[in-house]
Parts: C-alpha cells; sequence; structure tokens
C-alpha cells in the first residue's frame, strides 16, 4: 500500500461524475448570461434604443436668411454674402508662410503678423481672419492645407457702404441688429431658423442620414425703406462738404415727402462705414435727426407766424416795428442781427426780425401759442419707425414765465429735433396738413408676399389751407429777398427759413456755440419735398443763411432728376446747376490753401501765390458778389505773427477792413496782421477803429 | 502511446462549432474594426485582411494538431512551460507597453501575448503532473505542492504585468483541473480561499482595479472610461434588439464603443445579430463546453482526461467571462472571447488547444467509429 501501485487503480473514474459538475456549472453561467441579455435586449430594449438614438443623432440648426433691407426703388442697400473665415490647427499646418502671405493680401494685416499668431498659437482652433469673402479673393480657395480650417458664414453686407449708414444701422459678427432698422426691424429681418437631423459618430463626425428628420428654416423678410438712395448719397455729399466749408463739428439732413411723409433722406454727420464697424466711433451711429434736440432759433418763426396768421392776430403786410434792432419785452432784452425798422409782417420774417416776432406773439394767450407749437409736433415725438427718438422739451402754459413766450417766438426755451422741425414746415407744405414721418414702406416676406404695408398716415390738421398759402408767401420772401438769398435758385420757388441759434454753454448763451440750419419746401405751389439742412458749431460763418442755406440748394439743384417734378421747374433747376454763375465766398482769414480748395469746389481759383504761412486779409471780388466760374479771386496776405509784435510797425496801408465780417473771423485776421484787438458787443462787425496797434471792433 | 483504444474519429460536434465561430468572427470582425481601421491605417480592411489570414493559420494549425497523438505534449509539456516562463520574463523586461501594461512580445515580426502561451502551458503540465502522479494525487506533497510550484510563479509573473484578471483566470483553470483530479477537497478549498484572498489583497494594490470594480459596482470614483465602455456595450445590446440592426450595419463600431473588435466584439454581435444570434452563438459554447468535457469523460488515460478537462474548461471560463463582461454581470476585464475577437495570440493558442481536443476526441471513442467501422480499421 505504501510503495506499489494499488491493484484498483482510480485513473480519476470521479471525473466522469466532477465533468458532469462542470457542465451544469457552465451551463448554468452560460443561461445566466442569456438571462441577462434577454432582460438587456428584449426587455429594456425600448429604453437603450432610446439613449442610441440620443447619442447618433444631432440636431443641426439651419440658419434662416436675413432679410434684406431696400431703398424705395427696390435696389438693395443690406444684403446677405457668403463669406469664409479661416483658422489654423497649427499642430497640422504645414504651409504657415503660404497662408500668412495669401490672407495678408486678403485680410490687410501684415503676413508677420499671420505667421506669428499661428506659430504661437496653443489652441487647435485659433482664428486667423474671419469674413473674407472668398469671391474676392479666390487665391484662398488654392490652399491645401489640412492645418488650415476654413468656415463659411454668412455676412451682411451694406452695399452703398457708409450711405445711410445710421438710418439703416449695423449689425454684430452674429448678424443680430445693433442700431437703426437692423435694431429696429430685428426680429422680422432674422426670420426663423429650422434644423435637420443629422447621424453623428462617436468622435462628433456628422453625416447626412438618408430621410432626416428635418425643419426648413423660415427666411427674414425684407425691409423695403421709403429713402431714396440717390437723393440720400447726395445728402450726404453735400453735407460733408458743406461741413468741411463751414467747420462745424456735426450736421444733419433730413429730407421728407410733405404729402405722405415719407423720408427721403437722412444724412448725419459724422458717419461711417457700417461694413467696418471696427473702425466707427459712437458718435458716427447716432441717427442725430431724431436723438440729438436743439434749440431750433429763428426756424421757429414760421410755427409762430402760422398761429398769428390763423388766429388772425396779424396779416403778411400789416405794419411792424422792428425798433431797429433792438427792444426790451417783459424786461427781455431783445437783439437782431439785421436790425430793420418800420416794415410789414413780411418784411420782419424775411430779415429775421426777433424783435418784431417777439412783440407780435404777446397778441397770443400763453394756451393758444402752446396749442399751435404742440399741433406742429414739438414736445411729441414724431412716431418714426426708428429706435432712439426723443421728443424733444416744450414747455406746457403752467410752466410758462413772463418771457417763455417770447423767446420761444423766435426758437428758444424749447428744443426739437431736425425732423420734428421739417415735419413742422412739411405740415405747412402740405396745406395745413401734418403727416407722420414714416421710413419702412413695406415689409416683405421671403416669398415674395406683403406682410405689413405703411399707409401715408395723417396725424391732424394744424393750420387752414389760406393760412399755409398766405405762410408759404412768406417763406418764399425769406429765400427771394431776405435772409435765405443763398438758397435761391432762379425760376423755382423756394419757401425757407434760416436760423442761427445760440447754444447753451454751462447753462449761459455764449458767443462761441451756434446752431445754424435751413429748413424749407420746394417747389412752393407744388411741394414735393420739405427738407432741413442743420449745422452743430460752424466756425467760419455762424449764420443758417451763409453756411446751411447753400448746402440746401446745392442738394435740390443735384436731385430735382429724382423728383416727379413738372418738366418745366426740372429745367430751371438744371439750367441753376449749371449756370456760369456763383457767389464768391470769403475767403479772408483763412490760409492761401485752403482759400484755394474752396475757391476752386465752386470753379473759381486763387489769382495769387503765397507763402504758406501767411493769412488772407483782403480779396477781391467781395464775399457774396455773384461772378462768373473761372474768375480769378485777388487777396491780399499778411504773415501771421503775434499781436504786439514791433519789428514791423503797422502802417494803414495794411490795417485790414474786417467789416461785415462774423467777430471770431475779424478777429483773426487782424491778429495775423499783428494787431491787438478790442472788441464791444457781438455777432457781425458793425465798424472799426484804430487806435495805434489796436483796433477797436464793434459788433452786433 | 500504449492501450490505444478502438480507433475513432474527431468529435465533429467541437470542430463544426468551432470553425463556424472561426469563419464568422471574419464577418464580426470586418464589421467591428472598419471604422477605426479607416481612421487608423486608411483601409476600413485593414485589420479585416489581418484577421482572416489568422483564422485560416489557426484553422489549419487546428485540424493539423487534431492528427497529432495527444501524448506526445505529455513529453515536452515541461520544456513548454519553461519557455513560457521565458517569454514572460521577457516581457517584464522588455515588453511593449500598451495602455499601461507589458502584455506583448516582439519577435522579429512576430508579436504575441506570452501569457496566452503560459495559459495553454500550464494546462498542459499541469494535466502531465497530475496524471503521473496518479496514485499520490491525494498526498498534497506529491500532486498540489509540484502543481502550485508550477502555477503560482507563472500566475506571479503574469499578474506583475500587470495582468491581474488573466492571471486570476489561469489560477482558476489550475483549480479546477484540481477539482477533476480528485485533489483532496479539503487542500483544495484552502489553496482556493488563499488564492482568492491574495487576489484581492492584490486587487487593491492599483487605482485602475479599484475603480474598475468601483464601476461594476457602482461606486462614486468610478473609472468613467470604464463606466463609459460598459454603457456603450449595453446600448449595442439593446439597440440590437431580437433580431439585431443587421449585418454589417453596427453603429456602436463608429468610435462610441471602445475596443469594438477585441474584447468587446460580443456586443457588436448583439447590435448586429440581436438576442437570437448571442443566443446562438452562447449555444455554441454550450455545445462545445458539453462535448469538451464529454471527451474529458472519456479519455482513455488520465492525462488525456485532465487534459481534456483543463482545456475545456479554458474556453468555457474565456467565453463566459467576456461575455459575462461586455453585458455588465462581471467587472471589467480585459479578456478576449476565443474564436471570436481580433488577435493573433488568442486565436493561434485556442487553436492549438482545440486541436489537442480534438485529438483527444479521436482517441476517446466518443464517436466510436462504429462496429461497422472496427472491423477495417485495425492497422493503425
Amino acid at each position: 500500500m505504501e510503495n506499489d501501485v494499488p491493484p484498483q487503480q482510480p485513473a480519476y473514474d470521479a471525473i466522469r461524475w466532477k465533468a458532469g459538475v462542470l457542465i451544469l456549472f457552465f451551463a448554468g453561467a452560460f443561461l445566466v448570461v442569456v438571462g441577462r441579455l434577454f432582460w438587456v435586449q428584449v426587455v429594456e430594449a425600448g429604453h437603450y434604443r432610446d439613449l442610441a438614438r440620443k447619442q447618433y443623432e444631432s440636431k443641426v440648426e439651419l440658419r434662416a436668411q436675413r432679410g434684406k433691407i431696400l431703398d424705395r426703388k427696390d435696389r438693395d442697400v443690406a444684403t446677405m454674402i457668403r463669406t469664409t473665415s479661416f483658422a489654423a490647427d497649427p499642430t497640422l499646418i504645414q504651409q504657415p508662410a503660404l497662408i500668412a502671405e495669401l490672407l495678408a493680401g486678403a485680410d490687410g494685416k501684415a503676413a508677420a503678423w499671420y505667421l506669428d499668431r499661428i506659430q504661437s498659437a496653443r489652441n487647435r482652433f485659433t482664428w486667423l481672419a474671419r469674413g473674407i469673402s472668398t469671391a474676392l479673393y479666390p487665391m484662398l480657395d488654392t490652399i491645401r492645407d489640412r492645418g488650415l480650417i476654413r468656415l463659411t458664414e454668412p455676412k451682411r453686407h451694406f452695399v452703398y457702404g457708409p450711405v445711410a449708414a445710421q438710418v439703416v444701422g449695423t449689425t454684430d459678427v452674429d448678424n443680430n441688429g445693433l442700431s437703426g432698422i437692423e435694431l429696429g426691424y430685428d426680429s422680422l429681418l432674422r426670420g426663423k431658423s429650422g434644423f435637420v437631423v443629422m447621424q453623428r459618430d462617436g468622435r462628433g463626425r456628422l453625416r447626412p442620414s438618408v430621410n432626416p428628420e428635418r425643419e426648413a428654416p423660415r427666411d427674414g423678410a425684407n425691409i423695403k425703406l421709403t429713402l431714396d438712395i440717390d437723393m440720400q448719397r447726395v445728402a450726404e455729399q453735400e453735407l460733408d462738404r458743406g461741413i468741411r466749408e463751414s467747420g462745424a463739428t456735426s450736421g444733419t439732413v433730413v429730407a421728407i415727402d410733405p404729402a405722405t411723409g415719407d423720408v427721403l433722406a437722412m444724412a448725419s454727420w459724422p458717419t461711417f462705414d457700417p461694413n467696418r464697424l471696427d473702425r466707427a466711433t459712437s458718435d458716427a451711429i447716432r441717427i442725430r435727426a431724431i436723438t440729438d434736440q436743439y434749440e431750433p432759433g429763428s426756424t421757429m418763426k414760421a410755427v409762430t407766424a402760422a398761429a398769428l396768421l390763423e388766429e388772425r392776430k396779424i396779416a403778411p403786410n400789416d405794419a411792424v416795428d422792428g425798433g431797429n434792432g433792438t427792444a426790451v419785452i417783459f424786461g427781455a432784452p431783445i437783439r437782431d442781427d439785421h436790425p430793420v425798422g418800420q416794415t410789414t409782417f413780411s418784411g420782419a420774417m424775411e430779415q429775421s426780425s426777433n424783435v418784431v416776432f417777439a412783440k407780435s406773439v404777446s397778441a397770443l394767450d400763453d394756451r393758444v401759442y402752446y396749442k399751435y407749437v404742440r399741433d406742429f409736433g414739438f414736445g411729441i415725438p414724431s412716431g418714426i419707425d426708428l429706435p432712439g427718438e426723443v421728443r424733444g422739451r416744450l414747455k406746457r402754459p403752467n410752466e410758462f414765465d413772463a418771457t417763455t413766450k417770447t423767446y420761444m417766438a423766435f426758437g428758444y426755451q424749447l428744443s426739437a429735433t431736425a425732423l420734428q422741425m421739417v415735419n413742422a414746415y412739411a405740415a405747412i407744405a402740405n396745406g395745413g396738413v401734418m403727416m407722420e414721418p414714416r421710413i419702412v414702406q413695406s415689409v416683405i416676406a421671403a416669398d415674395g408676399s406683403i406682410l405689413r404695408e405703411n399707409k401715408p398716415m395723417r396725424i391732424r390738421r394744424v393750420i387752414s389751407e389760406q393760412t399755409a398759402k398766405l405762410l408759404t408767401d412768406m417763406l418764399v420772401g425769406v429765400v427771394e429777398r431776405g435772409t435765405g438769398s443763398e438758397a435761391r435758385i432762379p425760376g423755382v420757388r423756394i419757401a425757407g427759413k434760416t436760423g442761427t441759434a445760440q447754444q447753451l454753454v454751462d447753462g449761459a448763451y455764449g458767443t462761441s456755440s451756434y446752431t445754424a440750419s435751413f429748413v424749407g419746401f420746394y417747389p412752393a405751389e407744388a411741394p414735393r419735398v420739405a427738407m432741413i439742412v442743420m449745422l452743430d458749431r460752424p466756425t467760419t460763418s455762424i449764420y443758417g443763411g451763409s453756411t446751411a442755406a447753400p448746402i440746401f440748394r446745392r442738394i435740390v439743384q443735384k436731385t430735382m432728376t429724382m423728383l416727379a417734378l413738372d418738366d418745366n421747374t426740372r429745367t430751371r433747376i438744371a439750367a441753376s446747376a449749371d449756370a456760369d454763375s456763383v457767389f464768391v465766398p470769403d475767403v479772408r482769414g483763412l490760409d492761401p490753401l485752403t482759400a484755394d480748395t474752396v475757391l476752386q469746389r465752386l470753379g473759381l481759383r486763387l489769382a495769387d501765390e503765397h507763402p504758406v504761412d501767411v493769412l488772407i486779409v483782403k480779396q477781391r471780388p467781395e464775399p457774396g458778389i455773384r461772378v462768373e466760374r473761372s474768375t480769378a479771386v485777388t487777396t491780399e496776405v499778411q504773415t501771421s505773427r503775434k499781436p504786439g509784435d514791433t519789428t514791423t510797425v503797422a502802417t494803414p496801408a495794411n490795417r485790414p477792413n474786417v467789416v461785415g465780417m462774423p467777430l471770431r473771423r475779424a478777429i483773426t485776421v487782424i491778429h495775423a496782421s499783428g494787431y491787438d484787438v478790442r472788441i464791444q458787443g457781438t455777432g457781425k462787425v458793425i465798424s472799426q477803429e484804430w487806435r495805434g496797434n489796436v483796433c477797436i471792433l464793434s459788433a452786433r | 502511446m500504449s492501450s490505444k483504444p478502438a480507433p475513432s474519429h474527431i468529435d465533429w460536434l467541437i470542430l463544426l462549432p468551432i470553425a463556424a465561430l472561426l469563419l464568422f468572427s471574419v464577418a464580426f470582425v470586418y464589421s467591428a474594426s472598419s471604422s477605426f481601421a479607416d481612421v487608423k491605417f486608411g483601409s476600413s480592411e485593414q485589420l479585416f485582411w489581418n484577421h482572416a489570414v489568422r483564422v485560416l493559420i489557426g484553422l489549419g494549425l487546428m485540424i493539423g494538431l487534431s492528427k497529432v497523438d495527444y501524448h506526445i505534449w505529455d513529453r515536452f509539456s515541461t520544456t513548454i512551460v519553461l519557455i513560457a516562463i521565458g517569454f514572460l520574463v521577457l516581457v517584464l523586461l522588455m515588453g511593449t507597453e500598451i495602455k499601461g501594461a507589458s502584455r506583448w512580445v516582439h519577435l522579429g515580426p512576430i508579436n504575441f501575448q506570452p501569457s496566452e502561451l503560459a495559459k495553454f502551458a500550464i494546462v498542459l503540465h499541469v494535466s502531465a503532473i497530475l496524471a503521473a502522479n496518479k496514485v499520490f494525487v491525494r498526498d498534497w506533497r506529491k500532486s498540489l505542492l509540484p502543481v502550485l510550484g508550477w502555477t503560482l510563479p507563472i500566475c506571479g509573473l503574469i499578474a506583475l504585468q500587470p495582468n491581474l484578471s488573466t492571471a486570476s483566470v489561469v489560477f482558476l483553470i489550475v483549480m479546477t483541473i484540481l477539482f477533476l483530479a480528485d485533489t483532496d477537497s479539503k487542500h483544495l478549498g484552502m489553496v482556493i480561499g488563499v488564492g482568492a484572498a491574495v487576489g484581492i489583497a492584490y486587487a487593491f494594490t492599483a487605482e485602475y482595479r479599484v475603480r474598475r470594480l468601483l464601476a461594476f459596482f457602482g461606486g462614486d470614483n468610478a473609472d468613467e472610461a470604464v463606466t463609459y465602455q460598459l454603457n456603450q456595450a449595453l446600448i449595442a445590446f439593446g439597440n440590437g434588439g431580437i433580431t439585431g440592426v443587421g449585418p454589417g450595419q453596427s453603429r456602436q463600431r463608429d468610435w462610441f464603443l471602445p475596443e469594438s473588435y477585441g474584447d468587446f466584439i460580443f456586443s457588436i454581435v448583439g447590435e448586429e445579430y440581436g438576442f437570437l444570434g448571442v443566443v446562438l452563438l452562447i449555444g455554441a459554447f454550450t455545445l462545445i463546453m458539453w462535448r469538451g468535457f464529454a471527451v474529458a469523460r472519456k479519455a482513455p488515460d488520465p492525462f488525456g482526461r485532465l487534459l481534456a478537462g483543463g482545456i475545456t474548461t479554458t474556453l468555457a471560463i474565456y467565453a463566459f467571462v467576456n461575455a459575462g463582461v461586455t453585458c455588465g454581470i462581471l467587472p471589467t476585464t480585459g479578456l478576449p472571447m476565443p474564436f471570436i475577437s481580433y488577435g493573433g495570440s488568442s486565436v493561434f493558442f485556442s487553436a492549438i488547444a482545440v486541436g489537442v481536443l480534438l485529438n483527444i476526441s479521436s482517441q476517446a471513442g466518443v464517436y466510436r467509429a462504429g462496429r461497422k467501422l472496427s472491423s477495417t480499421s485495425t492497422t493503425d
């Protein structure tokens, strides 16, 4: 037993039953697996199918196309274009130098900038350039580099660049409206995005499925404006030119159709290009015609006259006393720039006599006068469909003090927007009926159906047709014979009024800041356009008559062919624009280079050659005289030097004559000639007197 | 070698299901690997061709070895196990590290996993030891001690890779062979108990193993990658439903399910062929398992019995653990599904083992070549 093989060797017979145990064990184990799989694949299958669907499917947004903005003649003003944005994956990029070079050509930065950005990138997705139109730079499509990531993105494109930039408005990189119509009508322009269900894999790569669940996007609606982009462009060009010539800090032009309230042009300066929003200042984005209020000054006299005429307190031909330019009314000293004595009410309007209007308005009860001012739209939002409109400031009768009505009669103690003022004149032009100004004509769905039509809306009758007629004749007289003569176009009856308002600076009316404006309508017999030109703080001349009125005239001349005017009127305007004669501008006080630029723009030229560091002190022909084009203007200059400089002896021969000049320019000229100045009064120089090297100026 | 039983042919009920599994695995691997191979190698067929070639070689090895008398392995078992230990040492010294573990060894153009060789070698050698000492099997010094003397170093070397799951499974297989070999159940129980304790203790020495276990038991610090992989496997099964999404229609292989063509290929089968498909597959393994143990019962000598039992146990444990892991009833381990998963070492050593099993079956008279045949087959 202990050493040898036992006789009956077991030969592992036990394996027979033990193998059976194992068979049962493993069969049981497999059965557990099958049971578990039954649970997962049959009982709980729905749950896992949902999980599967959730991770296989990806809802991809289908962006709606933003609607267009059109002008009144259906020209595209703002549209969408396809652009490509470029990003770099620095780990895969192979030709950084080539990419940098081509992007520099299209995007405008130096090639080194892109190269540096690619090479210093840590992120596997680093923006290089966004929103580039590859239609313009097809070279960019030829780059074959796995490290250059392209994303096509739709981008807002403003077809006319800066034209109507403030009104049309701006959008951000994601095409959300930021200002103007783009903001005000954002929800309509935007449309509604749809989606498509794509299949994705575990890495997030998408591929289209066979019958995808899909909801088509609804493209945004198109907005048709009342603006005439041609007229808008002319208004902007002329405003720009006028501002440069007058040295104003800002300005606005609004033109509306008096019969419908359609805004035909609405220009603001300074301006910007909405395609390059990064370069725009916030100052340039404002729609100044509705966001800026100012004390209107003399343009308000038409409203005062309307109230007086309608209430039959006065008639255009009634005799009035201008007090030779000064009066004290209810303790308020009133002074006129163009003093008048005995004249008619029309004459007082033509010469813009503050004295006459201050006196006459006392015939009206506070409430009655207030009602007219209010009915003309002051102190009330005009209702125009643009974001950001202010209502202006109009005192209620119970807030009037002794002088309120007196000052309001010629445009102080209230403030208004340029749009409110031009709409008041439009009411006069429209036979006394005021229309609500509108900027959006209609909203057109992407499929062409009209979603909304803004019909011209009558607000109220303000004055009778008879009064409107009388007032129109008075305003025609202003242009024909009075302060508005710079707006005159021979053969065309233009009704208008100048305004020169002192600005409140630190609570006091100073003599350095003025608002110069001209507002009117034409042709007077059947007005088609009412327009205001407003300049803030002009420096070469403070007067609306000499700064704003010429802008008005030039816009009329250049836009007449765009209007549905009768042939006769059109011909006459055209003739005036091509006329060979121009008014000689006042170039005294300017340096020769600037003077030459001013003259050349009018078709004139400087007769003499001068060094650069001198100022013009005398000119011939005199300013304001009509001469033929290409006339040479002879000038005398003085070397600019400090007052009291005794190295040159002042002689009567080089003493400049500054009578008639605005005070500030007169001072400049006399200083430039090397003399000292003493001043009395403000306004225009009415006389000068010499005491040695000191010039004493009297101004009014 | 010695007393040859009446000659019979191999057990077709083992060969046919395995051949079927191997051939189907080509289709499975093709579908499951196409997305990965497409991105990784630029050709969706890359892994398919690798696998197809290996399956053909594997089938050849299997059929070839079924003709080789299994007693030859008795003689070479010590050599083979020493070679296996050599490779296990080699892989620790200079193996290629993949995902934090050195499991591969490179021999010129051939890369293989020494643990697969070791698994086969230890089954062979333990069977040989126990068969040689069949009389003293109840004497622990003459059976248990030498068996553990070979097994523990091998399990230890595998665990050091680290590859605890393979080490544990190898240990379990040896324990099963000891069970079949009539070892004293008290001794066996003690060894299993100590082994389990060591295994559990070892499991907690590495953070990833703890997190895998936590993932299985739903802990808060669960390994997200493991939880993710298991969830994706379940989604594959569940989305397959009863009839499956159809051959080649898997979506989970599209980068949702990691290792979709390797250890987790079973869930891709479940996705494409549904519950019916996986039941058939499990059925095939059940059939193989049953026939394998039948061979173990009827093998002509102790070596054949233990070897057949060990090989069958190996296949059954691997199939069960892999299926259990993919459907979430066992903690995640890195074991392939025999005959199905992509991987050369697994295919080759499984094929070799089955070849041996088939030869035993041919001598076990499972299919006694019938009374008709016995007269004609005396010349062997």
